[in-house]
């Protein structure tokens, strides 16, 4: 099923963050939220994540049960392992299966080690990782790559593409480059309308 | 090692001053000495009725102690979700905190009676500090984690023990430390007012009644030892629970 987004607004104390955005997202595609800061992008997510209201307009088609995220921030319990953050949004998965995944972007000595003794770049990681592996539908991340170095990136994207598992997947970014590395769809930001178009 | 001998020195230097006060003051009423001290607590140590004393008390204000907790961290767990118990219990909550604790001996008395008086001032003295604790810990959650949680559909076992135990555990700890000490202290202060049977209090108050000076710091002793060991314990047990190993 596709999400379709329709003239949807939202402001804050009387400033409009954006005004009247549609967009159609087809099932199965890969989208690209091309913005400035400040263009309201992290408001779009939570909106579609359920954490806040739109002022107009609705959403048609967000599939119901978790949403796998990336948030802007890791959101990681500090205290526990990378095994440990993961089994708690998807505690089937286990043992070898979830050791083998982790080891594709994580070093082997830090397994057993609590996420707060890693660094920025190893806990993104563990968020993409978190992310992918999730039971979630659809796939939401803010600014996935963020703080990652040139290598660890593509890595990190080509570990992107190979868990999709063909699911819906928009997420942010301030890097032209990373959009056409996944093949997505562009989304740019028109300042005079402030909202969004799909770039065709 | 050099911190240890130290320590022991500065502890004999004050056991020394202790001693020689004593024996310039002379008057084994006002003051007795560590020797004349450790001499009545082994004539204490020997008797049966010392051991079902300081059974009592421990029983009666552990109970209280123990009581208080486990309603406490309920209620406040309650108040922090159900905005409406918060608004029920405050003003209950504020008056035991604010109601001398020689009042609350004296109305349990009359309720209650000596028997389980320790128990139940050992109730009102840590309730509070438990519930007004957890209040502020599980407050104190990540609201970011929370959402994560939300937005990955998190089991609600997962939130309680992953998200909210690791915020509620320095708030709980620290509050059991305070109240742990609180609750010897008051609980052995309302046997004396009472004076129940077979209780630490109830030998202090005799003490006192034959002028023994010495069996009061024995007793005294006595209680300081039980409430290290009983606040060592009780912590040992809850970081067990409440610290998040990796």
């Amino acid at each position: 099923m596709s999400i379709s987004i329709h003239a949807l607004s939202k402001s804050y104390n009387g400033m409009p963050v954006f005004q009247k955005v549609d967009l159609e997202l087809e099932e199965g595609g890969i989208y690209c939220l091309l913005a400035p800061s400040g263009a309201g992008k992290t408001t779009l997510f939570r909106i579609l994540m359920g954490l806040e209201q739109a002022d107009k307009g609705e959403i048609k088609g967000i599939p119901r049960g978790p949403i796998a995220a990336v948030f802007q921030e890791d959101r990681l319990c500090p205290a526990l392992t990378a095994q440990k953050n993961i089994q708690l949004v998807h505690p089937v998965i286990a043992g070898e299966d979830l050791l083998r995944e982790l080891q594709a972007l994580l070093p082997e000595e830090s397994l057993d080690k609590p996420v707060c003794e890693f660094s920025g770049g190893m806990r993104r990681r563990v968020a993409l990782i978190r992310a992918m592996l999730a039971p979630g539908q659809l796939l939401l991340m803010d600014e996935p790559f963020t703080g990652l170095d040139e290598d660890t990136r593509e890595t990190a994207m080509e570990y992107v593409l190979n868990h999709r598992r063909g699911r819906t997947l928009l997420f942010t970014t301030h890097h032209v480059e990373e959009a056409k590395r996944l093949g997505a769809t562009l989304i740019q930001w028109q300042e005079r309308e402030r909202n969004w178009k799909v770039n065709k | 090692m050099g911190n240890w001998r130290r320590k022991t020195a500065i502890l004999l230097f004050w056991l020394m001053l202790w001693q020689i006060m004593s024996g310039w003051i002379n008057k084994p009423i006002y003051l007795v000495g560590p020797i004349e001290t450790m001499q009545a607590l082994l004539r204490l140590v020997d008797s049966s009725s010392f051991w079902r004393a300081v059974g009592g008390s421990l029983a009666r204000i552990g109970a209280g102690f123990g009581l208080a907790a486990v309603v406490g961290l309920l209620c406040g767990s309650l108040s922090h979700f159900v905005p409406f118990v918060r608004e029920l219990l405050s003003p209950l909550v504020s008056l035991m905190k604010t109601v001398p604790v020689a009042s609350f001996v004296i109305l349990a008395l009359i309720w209650a009676g000596a028997e389980q008086l320790a128990l139940v001032i050992s109730f009102v003295v840590v309730f509070p500090m438990i519930y007004l604790n957890t209040m502020a810990g599980l407050e104190a959650t990540d609201p970011q984690l929370l959402e994560m949680a939300q937005v990955f559909h998190v089991s609600g076992w997962n939130r309680l023990w992953q998200i909210y135990r690791p915020a509620l555990a320095p708030y709980l700890l620290s509050a059991c430390q305070v109240a742990l000490g609180m609750s010897w202290k008051s609980g052995i202060a309302a046997e004396v007012i009472g004076t129940p049977e077979f209780s630490i209090g109830e030998n202090l108050y005799m003490a006192k009644v034959f002028f023994s000076t010495d069996e009061l710091f024995a007793w005294t002793a006595v209680v300081i030892l039980l409430s290290v060991l009983f606040e060592k314990g009780i912590l040992w047990i809850l970081r067990k629970f409440l610290v998040v190993k990796a």
